[in-house]
């Protein structure tokens, strides 16, 4: 599919087809995507793990579930976790991933990259501040015990990890879409998957995707704020302003697409449950 | 361009035409792929200042480096600092200026109904005491935000799309606040800079990645997921995967750049008698 009409025809998928498995080529081809999604200062943070809903027992998806992500957790086949590992920038320390950069013409002299500058300057200066900044966020782990406290990073250190989550998990997003399928990043109790999964203390997390074939259509673009809104140009507090003009020539390339709702949306929605007997 | 050829055509591009302007046109439909992306209860944490480089003077570009990316700022055309809105759930809770789950339009346009639980009096009952108000008596906090690296990404493969190179780099948070005005609870992430690149379309090759099995697994984290060469193969013919780095003639094409550029590397190999 054409990039433009992948950003466009993404849309929170919340009913699956539950009985239609997802093909592991797709599965593959998604973390493929994944693999390929460029890294935060060249740290390999990311971890993306599949999870299959009939691998579980139904007292363990019940166990997943959150107020926002309910019926989702039964009716998706595949939830998809993308982890950043915390110790992924003290393996970095080492250089090599940086080396190699340089051996393969990515990171050249004329940006300053060498190996003498990665040692010297790099590593002490950019890296090692990252990991070693006093303000700090403790993991804790919820148990059937209570709360259980693991080791602690710098704060600077789990921004940047969670950015590399956000960037794989957009690059798994806009995947799934161009091979076909319903997703949703959604919230779900982390505590089952840690142990069933076998999740180190050190790997974070953030939205799961959920993934399947939809049993929805694709209905209306989500509502957003003008653009104007989250966007400046030249400096702050002046608005980037939107040109109808290119917006025009994204709806033709379906980039934009018309709003929600819908004027069928409800209907829709009254027969899905119908069908998965949830409530309408 | 067909998505999966964006996504293995994607590089770390450094060396821009300088002077080259990127259309307006091209900017925003970078900032509405941003937009357009996936966001945790409709919130947009995801913000960002576009700057030209043409506009700024050589000591407000000086401010923005930082030790791991300097030359960028002197080479690109343009640059979108991207932060995360450490206030942006508050405003979207109180202010509700836009559809928010708070404001009930979700509900009433059915992006969200029934089928998962979900009405007025659930929202009011518990989406909001439980998911959207907890912490926010301790004010804007940072620590990063995966949305904001969502959107962020979004805005980088829609800039491959439009034919331009483009590289994600840090940026002096200080620097920027001073010449670009950000405010203080806009926390950093990282500078989508671009333009038009004068690398090669391979830019050196793929770039090199961990083995597969310490990134991709299967039911346990100890369990890599299974690599079908078939797939990959397939992946091959649709330009996600793409011929790997280094390319044969790539330090050539980099000392070549590097003189066009007057930067350092540049000198010609020795040739031998």
């Amino acid at each position: 599919m054409e990039f433009k009409a992948v950003v466009g025809t993404r849309r929170s998928t919340r009913i699956w087809q539950p009985w239609r498995p997802v093909e592991e080529a797709k599965l593959q081809t998604i973390l493929e995507a994944v693999y390929r999604a460029p890294r935060v200062l060249e740290v390999d943070f990311v971890r993306a793990l599949v999870m299959r809903r009939d691998a579980l027992t139904h007292e363990q998806l019940l166990q997943l579930k959150t107020p926002t992500t309910t019926s989702q957790i039964e009716l998706c086949p595949i939830v998809l976790w993308v982890y950043a590992d915390l110790e992924a920038l003290g393996q970095a320390m080492e250089g090599a991933v940086l080396e190699e950069l340089i051996d393969a013409g990515a990171l050249n002299e004329s940006h300053g990259w060498t190996r003498e500058r990665v040692h010297a300057e790099i590593i002490p200066d950019v890296y090692r501040p990252i990991l070693e900044r006093e303000d700090r966020v403790p993991m804790q782990f919820r148990t059937p015990d209570g709360m259980r406290e693991g080791p602690s990073y710098s704060r600077e250190l789990v921004a940047l990890a969670r950015t590399a989550i956000g960037i794989a998990q957009a690059h798994a997003l806009l995947a799934a879409v161009d091979v076909g399928l319903g997703v949703q990043l959604s919230a779900i109790a982390p505590a089952v998957p840690k142990e069933i999964l076998g999740i180190p203390d050190s790997w974070i997390v953030s939205s799961p995707i959920l993934l399947g074939y939809s049993a929805e259509q694709p209905g209306g673009q989500r509502p957003r704020e003008p653009l104007e809104e989250s966007v400046c140009e030249g400096r702050f507090g002046r608005p980037f302003e939107s040109d109808p003009d290119v917006v025009e020539r994204l709806k033709q390339q379906q980039m934009i697409q018309d709003p929600q709702p819908t004027a069928w949306r409800r209907a829709e929605l009254r027969r899905l449950a119908r069908m998965f007997g949830l409530p309408e | 361009m067909e998505f999966k050829r964006v996504v293995g055509s994607r590089r770390s591009v450094r060396y821009f035409e300088t002077e080259r302007p990127v259309e307006r046109a091209k900017v925003e439909t970078i900032l509405q792929a941003a937009r357009l992306a996936s966001r945790a209860m409709n919130v947009p944490w995801g913000k960002g200042i576009v700057a030209y480089r043409h506009e700024l003077t050589q000591d407000e570009r000086d401010a923005l480096k930082t030790p791991w990316a300097g030359v960028e700022f002197d080479l690109a055309p343009v640059y979108l600092l991207w932060y995360h809105d450490t206030d942006a759930r508050r405003v979207n809770l109180t202010e509700a200026r836009y559809p928010s789950v708070p404001s009930g339009v979700l509900q009433d346009i059915a992006v969200y109904g029934p089928p998962h639980g979900w009405s007025r009096k659930y929202v009011e009952r518990v989406i909001l005491p439980e998911v959207l108000t907890p912490g926010l008596e301790r004010g804007p906090a940072r620590g990063g935000n995966s949305d904001a690296g969502v959107s962020l990404a979004q805005a980088y493969l829609a800039a491959v799309d439009e034919g331009l190179g483009a590289c994600l780099v840090p940026f002096d948070e200080q620097g920027a606040r001073r010449v670009l005005g950000a405010p203080e609870y806009w926390e950093p992430v990282l500078a989508l800079v671009f333009g038009y690149s004068v690398e090669s379309p391979e830019a050196g090759g793929q770039r090199p990645r961990p083995p597969w099995e310490s990134v991709c697994f299967d039911g346990h984290a100890r369990t890599p997921f299974r690599r079908d060469p078939a797939v990959v193969a397939t992946l091959e013919a649709a330009g996600l995967i793409q011929e790997p780095a280094p390319i044969g003639w790539r330090a050539e094409e980099v000392r070549a750049l590097s003189r066009g550029f007057e930067l350092p590397g540049g000198e010609p190999p020795p040739r031998s008698a």
